[in-house]
């Protein structure tokens, strides 16, 4: 499968949680189309925050968020709440399941943001619960299913709307050796497609895997 | 399907998911909203019909009736009256009535006497002989009159007036409540051909609110040159205790209703800003995914809309069988009960909106990262 190829780019930014400490300073860097970046560094040097920042789910305190060359970090909440849908696939910290619902529900949920049905896509998000090893039972609920399946879950949900932009923080923290060769695959294989894939970790082994590096 | 419906579907089939995986919110909903529509129609309900059925007694053309009296010389009150009052829209029914003599049963001398009456009508009324062509000299009693002349129910018979001349009874007056204090009744249908003095014209007229107007027409039609010789009497103070029934149980009534409304909307709100914020994690994960304010909002409404529409379905029922069950409780009207359920719906969703605003603005920097 082809992916459609976006370059991410943060052009000098600079945020913080509280005023006159910022976490990043006058920060810039480019995500090409088809390659891995690894975003590493000791903890509190803002690398989850910066995926966030990249992610469009906060605005920075000044710089630049650009999808192939156009600023979108001051977008409406609107426009940033579609293109969150629709151009970007999480990976978060804990997966953030929903534990109500049905590992399934989980899987498929994004797609409505999207505008479209989940329930037509259940056999795509089938497909990728069988690529991942995570093809647990249709009403089997998050707490029933292992730290890292529930990471593999979550990495199914990010690849299900095939995104051009995929961004990973800690995806393999959780992992066995062999699912986290199985989910640096599935990192690789979307770069090859044309995917931009940023990843924060403190693994070296996934970092080296790698095609780009930068370290805050 | 187009895609728009399929949208729709798509977002009703999550909000119920959603409604079925928060149990304990889902039921508090249904039950402060059922619960709402059972204490209104067991309280407000049962008020409301109680005073749709003492207005609807007093409504009965007791509060509608005017009767025109003439007590001497000069007071106006003829036939010539009645066609003009009968044209008149806000009129129901004239009845002209000449001075009474009494009667007796031939057959039963030094019987009984009974008052009888010439009775003038504009037009047909229910109940009463027809006096287009009445046959000369023939009556017509009511079952009371029949008893108190000796008659045994029956309706037919002989009169006989004190001028001597005899009456045949050949048919029943059916009394019309208006006419209750004229019984025991004997008319003797007249045609109206000439101007001929009356004793009594009793109007009925369509709606209470239109006796003081008909009435003043009445004494203009009369011209009483005596008007001290002409009474007009109304049901004035039936009226206003009717007036003060109206206002004062439909003041209790909406006073009710408010209030349990305002405490409906006030424990659904306080129920979902608890699962909102018991969940802002969930909602945080939602706008990190990509749902806009608005689709958070719509889940969560859309949700609470339909919990509550069932809720409120199953309250109603179940008031109006417990109301059912009660021989002498009377039902309130459907557009009531429909009202309130509405009213329920309208409550609890408008309840959700400051949740549902607050759990679309979680931030999902805030509720996703993890320290």
């Amino acid at each position: 499968m082809t992916t459609r190829e976006i370059t991410l780019r943060a052009d000098d930014i600079t945020f913080g949680y509280v005023r006159d400490r910022p976490v990043l300073t006058r920060w810039s860097a480019e995500f090409p189309a088809g390659r891995i970046t690894s975003i590493t560094g000791p903890s509190g040097r803002g690398k989850s925050t910066l995926l966030y920042l990249l992610g469009l789910m906060v605005r920075p305190t000044s710089g630049r968020v650009l999808l192939d060359g156009s600023p979108v970090h001051d977008a409406g909440d609107r426009t940033r709440a579609r293109l969150r849908a629709s151009v970007f696939g999480f990976v978060f910290q804990d997966a953030a399941l929903d534990p109500t619902r049905t590992v399934l529900d989980n899987v498929t949920e994004s797609a409505l943001y999207r505008g479209e049905d989940p329930r037509a896509l259940a056999g795509r998000a089938h497909s990728l619960m069988e690529r991942f090893g995570v093809a647990v039972p249709g009403d089997s609920r998050p707490g029933q299913v292992s730290g890292g399946q529930a990471q593999r879950i979550a990495l199914c949900r990010a690849l299900l709307g095939d995104p051009p932009l995929l961004l990973a923080d800690e995806p393999t923290g959780n992992l066995d050796p062999g699912s986290a060769r199985t989910v640096l695959d599935a990192f690789v294989q979307h770069a090859r497609d044309g995917g931009t894939v940023v990843l924060v970790t403190h693994d070296p082994r996934l970092a080296a895997e790698c095609d780009e590096h930068i370290r805050l | 399907m187009t895609s728009t419906r399929r949208l729709l579907l798509a977002v009703h089939r999550e909000a119920m998911a959603s409604a079925r995986s928060q149990r304990t919110a889902t039921s508090l909903v249904a039950l402060i909203v059922a619960g709402m529509c059972v204490a209104v129609l067991l309280t407000s309900g049962r008020t409301a019909a109680a005073e749709d059925a003492v207005l609807s007694h007093i409504d009965d053309r007791t509060t509608r009736t005017i009767v025109l009296r003439a007590t001497g010389e000069g007071s106006g009150l003829d036939t010539s009256v009645l066609a003009p009052l009968g044209r008149l829209e806000a009129t129901e029914a004239v009845v002209g009535l000449g001075p009474s003599q009494d009667v007796t049963n031939v057959a039963i001398p030094g019987g009984t006497r009974v008052a009888a009456r010439a009775l003038y009508t504009a037009a047909p009324v229910a109940g009463l002989p027809v006096t287009r062509s009445p046959l000369p000299g023939s009556a017509a009693v009511s079952l009371a009159a029949s008893y108190e002349l000796g008659l045994a129910g029956r309706f037919h018979g002989a009169l006989l007036e004190p001028s001597g001349s005899t009456l045949a009874v050949t048919s029943q007056v059916r009394t019309p409540d208006y006419l209750a204090f004229l019984e025991p009744l004997v008319v003797v249908p007249e045609r109206v051909t000439d101007v001929t003095p009356l004793a009594t014209v009793v109007v009925v007229t369509r709606s209470s609110s239109d006796v003081e107007t008909v009435a003043g027409v009445a004494r203009d039609l009369a011209a009483p040159l005596d008007p001290e010789h002409l009474t007009i009497e109304t049901a004035d103070e039936l009226g206003r205790i009717r007036a003060a029934i109206s206002g004062d149980l439909g003041t209790f009534g909406r006073s009710t209703v408010l209030g349990i409304l305002a405490v409906t909307a006030a424990l659904v709100a306080v129920n979902l800003y608890g699962l909102v914020l018991l969940r802002r994690r969930d909602f945080g994960r939602r706008r990190a995914l990509g749902a806009t304010r608005g689709v958070v909002v719509a889940l969560l409404l859309w949700q609470v809309g339909v919990v509550a529409a069932w809720a409120a379905t199953a309250g109603t029922a179940a008031a109006v069988a417990v109301l059912r069950t009660e021989a002498a409780a009377p039902l309130p009207d459907a557009r009531f009960v429909v009202a309130v359920a509405v009213l329920a719906v309208g409550a609890a969703v408008a309840a959700a909106v400051p949740p549902a605003l607050y759990a679309a603005s979680r931030d999902p920097l805030r509720e996703l990262r993890v320290p």
